[in-house]
Formats: C-alpha cells, sequence, structure tokens
C-alpha cells in the first residue's frame, strides 16, 4: 500500500506528463479507435458508443472530486462519512472509464481506494484534487481527438429548413 | 410551492414518457432542432454528446446518489439541500442549453421546492419522482442518438494495426 | 491593475489581459500559478468561446470558497471575458469569449482581453474551431503574468 505522499506524487507526474503531451490510453482510445478492455466489440465492432458513453463519464469524476472537496470544507461531514461517499460516487464511473480503455485513471482509483480511511481531512483534499487535476488531463485528450467535425453532417435546423423540406416532398 | 402538485405532474409527465418519446428528445436527437446559437457553430454532435451527459447526471446519477446517500447514512433535510445545491447547477445548465427544456424546467421547480420543504419523507418522495423521470429521459436519449455513426468508426484488430504499422512507410505523410 | 498575457506559440499570436474588477483574489491566486500551460480547447456547446479543460495550479493552492465568488452568465459577459469554472484545489476550467454566445450557465468572471487585442482573440478562437472541427492540430496556450 501507498502511503499519501508516494501516492499523491505519482498521481502528480502523470499530471505534469499528460498536460501539453497526450495522454496515453487517451491516445489508444481515441485517436487510434483501440478498444483495450472490449468496450464497443459486442456493439458491432466500433469504438463509437465507447467515446459517447465512457469518455464523459470519465470526465464527470472531476466533478465528483470537485464534490467531495467542497463538502470536506464542511466540518460537519466526518473523515467517515466522506469516505463513504467518495466510494458511492466516483469508483464506478472511474471503473466504467477502465473498461473503456482509460486504465490509469482507474489505477489511480484503486489506489486512493486503499488508502482512503486512512486519510487526514487535508490529506483527502490534496489526494482529490490531484486526482481531479490528472482526470482534467484526459478529459483535455478526449475533446481534443473527439471528431468533433461529424457534426457537419448534423447542422442544426430550424422552421425554414423543414418548411422547405415539406414543400419537396409534394 | 405544492410539492405534491409538483409532484402529481413529474408523474404524470413520466407516464406519458414510457411510450411516447418526450419532445424534447424528438426535437434535439431526432430532428436536429435546437435554439439558436446552441451547439456551436451549428455543429448538433456536442449538444447531443454534452446535453445527453448532462442529462444522464443531473437525475438518473446526482439524484440517485442524493436519494441512496439519504437513506444510507441518515442524512437530514439541511445536507439533502446543500449536496442538490452543490451537485446540480452546472448540469442542469448544461442540459437546458442543449434543449432538455422539461428535465431542466421540472429540476429546477423541484430544487425551488426542496429548499422550502422540512420533511424529509416528503423530499424523498419527491425526488423519486423525479428520478423515475430523468431514467426514463436517459433511455429515450440512449434510443434517439444516431448510433449509426458508429459505422464510421469501426475498431482495428491486432492484426490490422500490425499491417497498418508494417505498411506506414508507404504513407505519404 | 492585475495583467497577464496568453499566446500561442504555434500561432504566432498573443493577447493581453488584465482584471476585469471582479473576483480580484481568484485572479491573483490563479497568476501566482503562472507561468502554465496547457492545451487550447473550444466550447462544443455554448457558443463562441475558447475553453481550456484543465488548467493546473500546482504552485498555489486554490482555496477560495465558491460562495465567496462573484458570477455571471457568458451571455451577459462582454466579448473579451475571461472566466473560471469551478476553480479548486490544483485546478480549474477557463472560458474566454471571443464572439456571441447564448452560454447562460455561472461562471467566476477574472479578466478580460484589452480591446485592442480582440481581433486578436477571434482569429485565434477561429483557428482553434479549425483544430478542433477539421484538423486537430494541438495548439498550446501559454500564461505569463505582465509587469
Amino acid at each position: 500500500m501507498k502511503t499519501f505522499q508516494q501516492l499523491k506524487a505519482e498521481i502528480e507526474e502523470q499530471v505534469a506528463a499528460s498536460t501539453v503531451k497526450p495522454d496515453q490510453d487517451v491516445l489508444d482510445v481515441f485517436k487510434y479507435s483501440i478498444s483495450k478492455g472490449g468496450a464497443g466489440y459486442p456493439q458491432d465492432n466500433q469504438i463509437f458508443t465507447t467515446w459517447f458513453y465512457g469518455a464523459p463519464d470519465c470526465g464527470y469524476v472531476t466533478d465528483w472530486c470537485y464534490f467531495l472537496v467542497e463538502l470536506a470544507r464542511d466540518e460537519s461531514y466526518s473523515m467517515e462519512e466522506l469516505c463513504k461517499m467518495a466510494r458511492f460516487w466516483f469508483v464506478q464511473p472511474s471503473h466504467f472509464g477502465e473498461y473503456c480503455g482509460l486504465y490509469k485513471q482507474y489505477y489511480f482509483t484503486k489506489e486512493i481506494d486503499k488508502i482512503l480511511d486512512t486519510l487526514t481531512r487535508e490529506e483527502f483534499v490534496q489526494l482529490l484534487s490531484a486526482f481531479r487535476a490528472y482526470i482534467a488531463n484526459v478529459n483535455v485528450w478526449v475533446f481534443q481527438y473527439m471528431p468533433w467535425g461529424v457534426g457537419y453532417a448534423f447542422m442544426r435546423k430550424d422552421g425554414k429548413y423543414f418548411e422547405e423540406a415539406l414543400s419537396l416532398c409534394n | 410551492m405544492d410539492w405534491k402538485a409538483l409532484k402529481k405532474e413529474i408523474e404524470e409527465t413520466a407516464e406519458r414518457s414510457v411510450e411516447i418519446c418526450p419532445e424534447d428528445i424528438m426535437r434535439v436527437f431526432e430532428y436536429e432542432i435546437a435554439p439558436e446559437r446552441c451547439g456551436t457553430g451549428g455543429l448538433m454532435l456536442g449538444p447531443w454528446f454534452e446535453g445527453a451527459t448532462a442529462s444522464r447526471y443531473l437525475i438518473p446519477y446526482y439524484i440517485y446518489n442524493i436519494i441512496k446517500l439519504t437513506k444510507d447514512s441518515d442524512l437530514p433535510v439541511e445536507k439533502i439541500r446543500q449536496q442538490m445545491n452543490l451537485m446540480l447547477p452546472k448540469a442542469l445548465g448544461t442540459a437546458d442549453l442543449s434543449g432538455m427544456w422539461t428535465v431542466a424546467d421540472l429540476t429546477r421547480r423541484t430544487m425551488a421546492c426542496v429548499n422550502e420543504m422540512e420533511n424529509r419523507d416528503e423530499i424523498l418522495e419527491l425526488l423519486n419522482a423525479l428520478y423515475l423521470y430523468g431514467s426514463s429521459i436517459n433511455a429515450w436519449q440512449n434510443y434517439r442518438v444516431k448510433w449509426g455513426l458508429s459505422a464510421a468508426f469501426m475498431i482495428p484488430t491486432r492484426k490490422e494495426l500490425v499491417g497498418m504499422a508494417e505498411r506506414s512507410s508507404e504513407s505519404y505523410i | 491593475m492585475l495583467r497577464f498575457k496568453m499566446n500561442w506559440p504555434q500561432l504566432g499570436l498573443a493577447v493581453r489581459c488584465e482584471s476585469c474588477g471582479k473576483n480580484e483574489a481568484a485572479l491573483k491566486l490563479l497568476m501566482e500559478n503562472m507561468p502554465l500551460q496547457t492545451v487550447q480547447g473550444h466550447e462544443m456547446v455554448g457558443g463562441w468561446m475558447i475553453r481550456n479543460r484543465s488548467i493546473y495550479m500546482g504552485k498555489r493552492f486554490f482555496d477560495i470558497p465558491p460562495q465567496d465568488m462573484e458570477t455571471e452568465s457568458m451571455k451577459d459577459a462582454p466579448v473579451g471575458r475571461i472566466s473560471l469554472l469551478f476553480p479548486q484545489g490544483n485546478s480549474t476550467e477557463m472560458l474566454i469569449k471571443y464572439d456571441e454566445c447564448e452560454d447562460f450557465r455561472s461562471y467566476v468572471p477574472v479578466a478580460n482581453v484589452v480591446a485592442e487585442d480582440l481581433d486578436t482573440l477571434k482569429q485565434v478562437g477561429k483557428l482553434q474551431w479549425k483544430s478542433a472541427t477539421r484538423t486537430k492540430e494541438v495548439v498550446i496556450v501559454e500564461f505569463v503574468v505582465e509587469d
């Protein structure tokens, strides 16, 4: 089991490595369309559903961490309660992210889970903040590689568009 | 605000949405209609991706987790409110901006109601009604997303990746 | 007056920014973390805003409670407004409005791009949009404190 200092340093190292250079997991899944954990394979062997569901679930882990750190400011929550909420809130989406091929973030989740009950309030805040920063970087690269240009095939439509279309149906 | 009237409205809306696809879903996901400037540059992939996610988080995940924690940890009313007011606004704004107006409206009114309510069991009843409605919305979004797009993004096999790597020197760039 | 610069080396473009008079304590904390680098992204729903989804504040922990910061929507903000989303601990998101947008979500305004540099900002926005939707070229942005 890692100490708080060791784990925080390891996460921060990964934050530094993924700030201006792509996160390897995101490269694999989003740029190269590789299904590492099998996600999308049963759904006709495509990666789009993994992008649509897996990436945002992982991205929202940043918000779960944000909420937990905000609630940690409130001393009426015991550390036991905060640890329980952390386990309720971000372990599942992080695990799903792993199925979608985002391995590193789930590795950190498992390591956080192992030492969660030993943390002081301040350490809880520091560790989740560091983890949030890493997930935020993952999210950056997800948005970088998501093929947003596909949206040009699905442009917003208005009444005029449909009126014209209707006139061509006659 | 009358929480019972709101609960009834939510339940009726949820009931309708069991068999009939809600208007918001048809408008945004099926017919690609959105308020002006929603979807940067007029591209609907953004509202689909972010709007569906925000709606899924707003109710099926956030409300679910508040209900779960309230029951599991005997959360008092003030903490239900605290968590609701902390967790919901960002996802609520994104869902609203993405054209999920009924989801946003019912959630906004539920929040206003809960902020005035004192009885925990009644709050749970109201939140649970919203949860059931939100779950239905989540199901319809999943049904209406244009998954046909998936055919453009196939997963390469190991053999294909090796084959591509072996041919890499043939690439013009 | 608190001043900093945003620089996009690959694009050969830079803009000068200064405090907007709101949330100066938050801006100060952000600036204590500069120089900073991150990937330049774009908003995909709310309109013409560039968006930095991860700004790492590794030097100075951001500890201002949200209730102590003023918020505003980007819809109501002037073009050039620089706002933060969920600043806390080691990280924050940042949005910069470079043209019209309807985004009514709440953000924490901290600065403005100076009026003389708004055309440059718009140019950056359009180039980043091209990257997000077509070329996928990675664009890095640097934040540097100005004296």
